[in-house]
Protein backbone atom coordinates (compact mmCIF):
# COMPACT_ATOMS: atom_id res chain seq x y z
CA UNK A 1 0.00 0.00 0.00
CA UNK A 2 1.01 3.69 -0.11
CA UNK A 3 4.02 4.98 1.50
CA UNK A 4 4.33 8.78 2.69
CA UNK A 5 7.57 9.62 3.42
CA UNK A 6 7.64 13.21 5.27
CA UNK A 7 11.14 13.45 5.06
CA UNK A 8 11.63 13.25 1.16
CA UNK A 9 8.32 14.38 0.19
CA UNK A 10 7.44 11.95 -1.78
CA UNK A 11 3.80 9.49 -2.02
CA UNK A 12 4.57 6.30 -3.60
CA UNK A 13 2.13 4.41 -5.15
CA UNK A 14 1.73 0.78 -7.14
CA UNK A 15 -0.96 0.68 -9.82
CA UNK A 16 -1.27 -2.79 -11.78
CA UNK A 17 -2.78 -3.17 -15.25
CA UNK A 18 -4.77 -6.46 -15.31
CA UNK A 19 -5.95 -8.62 -17.82
CA UNK A 20 -5.86 -11.69 -20.27
CA UNK A 21 -2.79 -12.96 -22.50
CA UNK A 22 -2.23 -10.31 -25.49
CA UNK A 23 -5.14 -7.23 -24.29
CA UNK A 24 -2.80 -4.64 -24.34
CA UNK A 25 -1.38 -4.12 -20.89
CA UNK A 26 2.62 -4.25 -21.66
CA UNK A 27 1.34 -1.80 -25.06
CA UNK A 28 0.30 0.81 -22.32
CA UNK A 29 2.61 0.91 -20.33
CA UNK A 30 5.52 1.04 -23.46
CA UNK A 31 2.90 4.41 -24.70
CA UNK A 32 3.75 6.00 -21.67
CA UNK A 33 7.36 5.31 -21.46
CA UNK A 34 7.29 6.81 -25.18
CA UNK A 35 4.92 9.51 -25.13
CA UNK A 36 5.74 10.86 -21.35
CA UNK A 37 5.82 14.71 -21.47
CA UNK A 38 5.53 18.06 -19.67
CA UNK A 39 4.29 17.08 -15.70
CA UNK A 40 4.69 13.32 -16.02
CA UNK A 41 8.08 12.15 -15.84
CA UNK A 42 9.11 8.00 -16.29
CA UNK A 43 12.25 6.27 -15.82
CA UNK A 44 13.36 3.01 -17.48
CA UNK A 45 10.90 0.96 -18.11
CA UNK A 46 11.58 -3.19 -17.11
CA UNK A 47 10.44 -5.72 -19.40
CA UNK A 48 10.67 -9.47 -17.51
CA UNK A 49 9.51 -10.90 -20.68
CA UNK A 50 9.97 -14.82 -23.06
CA UNK A 51 12.01 -14.54 -25.96
CA UNK A 52 8.36 -14.42 -27.96
CA UNK A 53 8.16 -10.76 -25.81
CA UNK A 54 5.35 -12.44 -24.07
CA UNK A 55 5.63 -10.74 -20.10
CA UNK A 56 6.80 -13.72 -17.93
CA UNK A 57 6.98 -12.06 -14.88
CA UNK A 58 6.29 -8.17 -15.17
CA UNK A 59 6.92 -5.28 -16.69
CA UNK A 60 7.73 -2.25 -14.31
CA UNK A 61 7.83 1.83 -15.21
CA UNK A 62 8.28 4.20 -12.83
CA UNK A 63 6.83 7.33 -13.35
CA UNK A 64 6.47 10.79 -11.40
CA UNK A 65 3.34 13.04 -11.60
CA UNK A 66 3.19 16.68 -10.47
CA UNK A 67 3.29 17.61 -7.13
CA UNK A 68 0.32 17.28 -4.89
CA UNK A 69 0.50 19.61 -1.50
CA UNK A 70 3.96 19.78 -1.46
CA UNK A 71 4.36 15.94 -1.96
CA UNK A 72 6.09 14.08 -5.25
CA UNK A 73 3.98 11.60 -6.14
CA UNK A 74 5.75 8.97 -7.60
CA UNK A 75 3.84 5.73 -8.87
CA UNK A 76 5.37 1.95 -9.80
CA UNK A 77 3.40 0.77 -13.08
CA UNK A 78 3.44 -2.89 -13.51
CA UNK A 79 2.00 -4.98 -15.88
CA UNK A 80 0.72 -8.61 -14.16
CA UNK A 81 1.78 -11.57 -17.03
CA UNK A 82 -2.04 -12.82 -18.77
CA UNK A 83 -1.29 -16.63 -19.93
CA UNK A 84 -3.53 -18.34 -17.87
CA UNK A 85 -0.10 -20.79 -16.17
CA UNK A 86 1.29 -17.89 -14.50
CA UNK A 87 -1.29 -17.07 -11.75
CA UNK A 88 1.41 -17.50 -8.78
CA UNK A 89 3.16 -14.98 -10.43
CA UNK A 90 -0.01 -12.49 -10.77
CA UNK A 91 -0.69 -13.13 -7.13
CA UNK A 92 3.12 -11.41 -6.12
CA UNK A 93 2.89 -9.03 -8.44
CA UNK A 94 -0.82 -7.62 -7.11
CA UNK A 95 0.54 -7.67 -3.08
CA UNK A 96 0.44 -4.25 -2.32
CA UNK A 97 -1.20 -2.55 -5.37
CA UNK A 98 -3.16 0.82 -4.46
CA UNK A 99 -5.06 0.66 -7.90
CA UNK A 100 -5.73 -1.27 -11.06
CA UNK A 101 -6.53 -1.41 -14.15
CA UNK A 102 -8.52 -4.29 -15.94
CA UNK A 103 -7.56 -4.08 -19.65
CA UNK A 104 -10.34 -6.11 -21.64
CA UNK A 105 -9.52 -7.22 -25.10
CA UNK A 106 -12.50 -6.36 -27.02
CA UNK A 107 -12.71 -8.71 -29.61
CA UNK A 108 -16.09 -11.04 -29.90
CA UNK A 109 -13.66 -14.28 -29.72
CA UNK A 110 -12.09 -12.98 -26.20
CA UNK A 111 -15.66 -13.09 -23.92
CA UNK A 112 -14.45 -16.02 -21.90
CA UNK A 113 -10.99 -14.56 -21.65
CA UNK A 114 -12.12 -11.24 -20.35
CA UNK A 115 -14.49 -12.87 -18.16
CA UNK A 116 -12.27 -15.74 -16.60
CA UNK A 117 -9.65 -12.90 -16.03
CA UNK A 118 -11.76 -10.57 -14.27
CA UNK A 119 -12.70 -13.53 -11.61
CA UNK A 120 -8.82 -14.85 -11.64
CA UNK A 121 -8.43 -10.63 -10.66
CA UNK A 122 -11.09 -11.12 -7.80
CA UNK A 123 -9.87 -14.85 -6.30
CA UNK A 124 -6.13 -13.07 -6.30
CA UNK A 125 -7.37 -10.02 -4.18
CA UNK A 126 -9.34 -12.31 -2.05
CA UNK A 127 -6.33 -14.08 -1.37
CA UNK A 128 -5.08 -10.96 0.57
CA UNK A 129 -8.52 -10.50 2.02
CA UNK A 130 -9.49 -7.43 -0.52
CA UNK A 131 -12.28 -7.06 -2.54
CA UNK A 132 -12.08 -5.22 -5.95
CA UNK A 133 -14.48 -2.58 -5.21
CA UNK A 134 -12.53 -1.79 -3.06
CA UNK A 135 -9.46 -0.48 -4.36
CA UNK A 136 -9.36 2.89 -7.20
CA UNK A 137 -10.48 0.32 -9.94
CA UNK A 138 -10.66 1.26 -13.74
CA UNK A 139 -11.70 -0.93 -16.91
CA UNK A 140 -9.87 -0.03 -20.09
CA UNK A 141 -11.90 -1.56 -23.68
CA UNK A 142 -8.51 -2.14 -25.73
CA UNK A 143 -8.51 -2.69 -29.62
CA UNK A 144 -11.46 -0.60 -30.43
CA UNK A 145 -10.26 0.18 -33.74
CA UNK A 146 -10.28 -3.94 -34.64
CA UNK A 147 -13.46 -5.22 -36.68
CA UNK A 148 -14.98 -7.90 -34.64
CA UNK A 149 -15.39 -6.01 -31.01
CA UNK A 150 -17.94 -6.31 -28.47
CA UNK A 151 -20.28 -2.48 -28.48
CA UNK A 152 -19.55 -0.66 -25.04
CA UNK A 153 -22.50 -1.37 -23.86
CA UNK A 154 -22.00 -5.31 -24.07
CA UNK A 155 -18.53 -5.14 -22.88
CA UNK A 156 -20.35 -3.17 -19.90
CA UNK A 157 -22.80 -5.60 -19.08
CA UNK A 158 -20.18 -8.56 -18.94
CA UNK A 159 -17.08 -6.78 -17.00
CA UNK A 160 -18.54 -3.50 -15.29
CA UNK A 161 -21.47 -4.75 -13.30
CA UNK A 162 -19.94 -2.08 -10.42
CA UNK A 163 -20.27 0.87 -12.77
CA UNK A 164 -16.27 1.70 -12.49
CA UNK A 165 -15.15 4.35 -14.82
CA UNK A 166 -14.28 2.86 -18.21
CA UNK A 167 -12.09 4.00 -21.07
CA UNK A 168 -12.09 2.99 -24.86
CA UNK A 169 -8.53 2.53 -26.23
CA UNK A 170 -6.25 1.70 -29.20
CA UNK A 171 -3.15 1.08 -27.23
CA UNK A 172 -0.49 1.34 -30.00
CA UNK A 173 -2.29 3.99 -30.95
CA UNK A 174 -2.19 5.81 -27.70
CA UNK A 175 -6.28 6.59 -28.33
CA UNK A 176 -7.42 6.21 -24.52
CA UNK A 177 -3.99 5.18 -22.63
CA UNK A 178 -3.31 8.37 -20.90
CA UNK A 179 -6.84 9.09 -20.55
CA UNK A 180 -7.23 5.67 -18.20
CA UNK A 181 -3.75 6.25 -16.29
CA UNK A 182 -4.67 10.02 -15.83
CA UNK A 183 -8.05 8.96 -14.44
CA UNK A 184 -7.19 6.13 -12.09
CA UNK A 185 -3.95 8.17 -10.80
CA UNK A 186 -6.43 10.99 -9.47
CA UNK A 187 -8.78 8.14 -8.09
CA UNK A 188 -5.73 6.69 -6.20
CA UNK A 189 -4.23 9.87 -4.92
CA UNK A 190 -7.99 11.03 -3.76
CA UNK A 191 -8.15 7.13 -1.92
CA UNK A 192 -4.57 8.10 -0.12
CA UNK A 193 -5.13 11.41 0.68
CA UNK A 194 -8.40 10.62 2.13
CA UNK A 195 -7.39 7.64 3.72
CA UNK A 196 -4.63 9.64 5.70
CA UNK A 197 -7.15 12.98 6.53
CA UNK A 198 -9.76 10.43 8.10
CA UNK A 199 -8.01 8.35 9.78
CA UNK A 200 -9.43 5.23 8.39
CA UNK A 201 -5.78 3.39 8.37
CA UNK B 1 1.41 -11.32 4.68
CA UNK B 2 -0.32 -7.95 4.62
CA UNK B 3 0.83 -4.86 3.39
CA UNK B 4 0.34 -1.60 5.44
CA UNK B 5 0.17 2.06 4.51
CA UNK B 6 2.79 3.77 5.79
CA UNK B 7 3.87 7.76 6.88
CA UNK B 8 7.27 8.11 7.55
CA UNK B 9 8.46 10.55 9.71
CA UNK B 10 11.62 13.15 9.32
CA UNK B 11 12.95 11.32 13.00
CA UNK B 12 12.27 8.19 11.65
CA UNK B 13 14.15 8.92 8.09
CA UNK B 14 16.88 9.94 9.83
CA UNK B 15 17.23 7.20 12.25
CA UNK B 16 17.07 4.44 9.42
CA UNK B 17 19.65 7.00 7.22
CA UNK B 18 21.73 6.24 10.18
CA UNK B 19 21.22 2.66 10.79
CA UNK B 20 21.99 1.88 7.12
CA UNK B 21 25.12 4.52 7.07
CA UNK B 22 26.28 2.07 10.10
CA UNK B 23 25.88 -1.15 7.89
CA UNK B 24 27.88 -0.03 5.45
CA UNK B 25 30.85 1.63 8.23
CA UNK B 26 30.70 -1.81 9.26
CA UNK B 27 30.87 -3.84 6.59
CA UNK B 28 32.32 -2.15 3.68
CA UNK B 29 29.87 -3.26 1.26
CA UNK B 30 29.02 -0.57 -1.63
CA UNK B 31 25.27 0.32 -1.43
CA UNK B 32 22.44 -0.42 1.05
CA UNK B 33 18.64 0.21 0.14
CA UNK B 34 15.93 -0.27 2.22
CA UNK B 35 12.22 -1.27 0.67
CA UNK B 36 8.99 -2.12 0.74
CA UNK B 37 7.55 -5.36 -0.25
CA UNK B 38 5.61 -2.48 -2.56
CA UNK B 39 8.83 -1.98 -4.38
CA UNK B 40 9.20 1.53 -2.84
CA UNK B 41 12.81 2.84 -1.49
CA UNK B 42 12.16 3.36 2.41
CA UNK B 43 16.35 4.46 2.65
CA UNK B 44 19.00 3.95 0.81
CA UNK B 45 22.98 4.70 1.60
CA UNK B 46 26.54 4.38 -0.58
CA UNK B 47 27.59 4.49 -3.91
CA UNK B 48 24.10 3.86 -6.39
CA UNK B 49 26.38 5.80 -9.36
CA UNK B 50 24.28 5.08 -12.24
CA UNK B 51 21.95 2.29 -11.12
CA UNK B 52 18.45 2.71 -11.56
CA UNK B 53 17.00 2.70 -8.02
CA UNK B 54 13.86 2.18 -8.67
CA UNK B 55 13.91 -0.24 -11.22
CA UNK B 56 16.52 -2.11 -8.68
CA UNK B 57 13.99 -2.03 -6.22
CA UNK B 58 10.95 -3.63 -8.27
CA UNK B 59 13.33 -6.45 -9.46
CA UNK B 60 14.37 -6.82 -6.08
CA UNK B 61 10.58 -7.58 -4.84
CA UNK B 62 9.74 -9.37 -7.54
CA UNK B 63 12.68 -11.52 -6.85
CA UNK B 64 12.02 -12.13 -3.61
CA UNK B 65 8.85 -12.77 -4.36
CA UNK B 66 10.13 -15.40 -6.18
CA UNK B 67 11.69 -16.88 -3.44
CA UNK B 68 8.94 -17.14 -1.10
CA UNK B 69 6.58 -18.57 -3.76
CA UNK B 70 9.45 -21.05 -4.22
CA UNK B 71 9.75 -21.59 -0.39
CA UNK B 72 6.00 -22.47 -0.02
CA UNK B 73 6.25 -24.96 -2.72
CA UNK B 74 9.69 -26.61 -1.02
CA UNK B 75 7.31 -26.58 2.25
CA UNK B 76 8.86 -23.61 3.90
CA UNK B 77 7.07 -20.35 5.07
CA UNK B 78 9.89 -18.35 3.57
CA UNK B 79 13.28 -18.07 2.65
CA UNK B 80 14.59 -15.44 4.99
CA UNK B 81 16.92 -14.34 2.26
CA UNK B 82 18.76 -14.65 -1.21
CA UNK B 83 21.64 -14.27 -2.20
CA UNK B 84 22.93 -12.94 -6.14
CA UNK B 85 26.96 -14.04 -6.65
CA UNK B 86 28.91 -12.23 -9.37
CA UNK B 87 32.07 -12.50 -10.82
CA UNK B 88 32.90 -8.82 -8.97
CA UNK B 89 29.24 -7.60 -7.52
CA UNK B 90 27.15 -9.54 -5.36
CA UNK B 91 23.83 -8.88 -4.37
CA UNK B 92 22.35 -9.85 -0.53
CA UNK B 93 18.31 -9.31 0.01
CA UNK B 94 17.31 -10.23 3.49
CA UNK B 95 13.90 -10.14 4.76
CA UNK B 96 13.07 -7.37 7.71
CA UNK B 97 10.05 -8.11 9.64
CA UNK B 98 7.33 -9.04 7.42
CA UNK B 99 6.65 -6.45 4.70
CA UNK B 100 10.68 -4.91 3.96
CA UNK B 101 13.86 -6.05 2.47
CA UNK B 102 17.04 -4.75 2.53
CA UNK B 103 18.99 -4.86 -0.48
CA UNK B 104 22.84 -4.43 -0.65
CA UNK B 105 25.45 -4.50 -3.54
CA UNK B 106 28.90 -5.40 -2.33
CA UNK B 107 32.39 -6.37 -4.37
CA UNK B 108 35.67 -7.79 -2.76
CA UNK B 109 35.86 -5.06 0.05
CA UNK B 110 33.23 -7.12 1.70
CA UNK B 111 32.80 -10.40 2.84
CA UNK B 112 29.25 -12.07 2.87
CA UNK B 113 29.19 -13.99 6.01
CA UNK B 114 29.94 -10.64 7.54
CA UNK B 115 27.16 -8.69 5.55
CA UNK B 116 24.92 -11.79 6.78
CA UNK B 117 25.44 -11.01 10.18
CA UNK B 118 25.54 -7.37 10.29
CA UNK B 119 22.03 -7.40 7.44
CA UNK B 120 20.48 -9.28 11.09
CA UNK B 121 22.11 -6.59 13.12
CA UNK B 122 20.92 -3.86 11.24
CA UNK B 123 16.98 -5.54 10.50
CA UNK B 124 16.73 -5.36 14.65
CA UNK B 125 16.91 -1.93 14.48
CA UNK B 126 14.82 -1.49 11.81
CA UNK B 127 12.02 -3.16 13.02
CA UNK B 128 12.08 -1.09 16.03
CA UNK B 129 12.08 1.82 13.88
CA UNK B 130 9.44 0.99 11.49
CA UNK B 131 6.97 -0.81 14.10
CA UNK B 132 6.84 2.55 16.11
CA UNK B 133 6.07 4.23 12.38
CA UNK B 134 3.01 2.15 11.47
CA UNK B 135 1.83 2.10 15.13
CA UNK B 136 1.86 5.69 14.63
CA UNK B 137 0.45 5.29 11.43
CA UNK B 138 -2.61 3.29 12.44
CA UNK B 139 -3.35 5.36 15.54
CA UNK B 140 -3.03 9.00 14.50
CA UNK B 141 -6.25 10.96 13.22
CA UNK B 142 -4.47 12.75 10.96
CA UNK B 143 -4.74 16.62 9.35
CA UNK B 144 -4.64 17.22 5.82
CA UNK B 145 -0.76 16.43 4.23
CA UNK B 146 1.56 19.17 4.02
CA UNK B 147 0.62 21.46 6.72
CA UNK B 148 2.82 20.21 8.91
CA UNK B 149 0.34 19.37 12.21
CA UNK B 150 -0.22 15.50 11.30
CA UNK B 151 1.86 14.38 14.53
Amino acid sequence: MASINYATKEINCKLVYYGPGMCGKTTNLQVIHRQASGDVRCGEMVSLATPGERTLYFDFLPMQLMEVRGFKVKFGLYTVPGQVLYNATRKLVLRGADGIVFVADSQWDFVQDNLDSLQNLRDNLAANDIKLEELPYVIQYNKRDLSDVMPVWYLDYLLNTAGVPAYEAVAPKGTGVYETLSNLCRYVIRDVVNRFETGAI
Amino acid sequence: MEIHDLILEQEDATLLDQCLARFIEDTGVRLTILMGRSGYPLSRQGDWGQIDIDSLCALSVGAFASSEALAQLAGEETFNSIYHQGVRSHVYISLVGESHLLLTVFDYNASAPLVRLQARVAAETIITILTRAYARTRAARLAPLGDGTHE
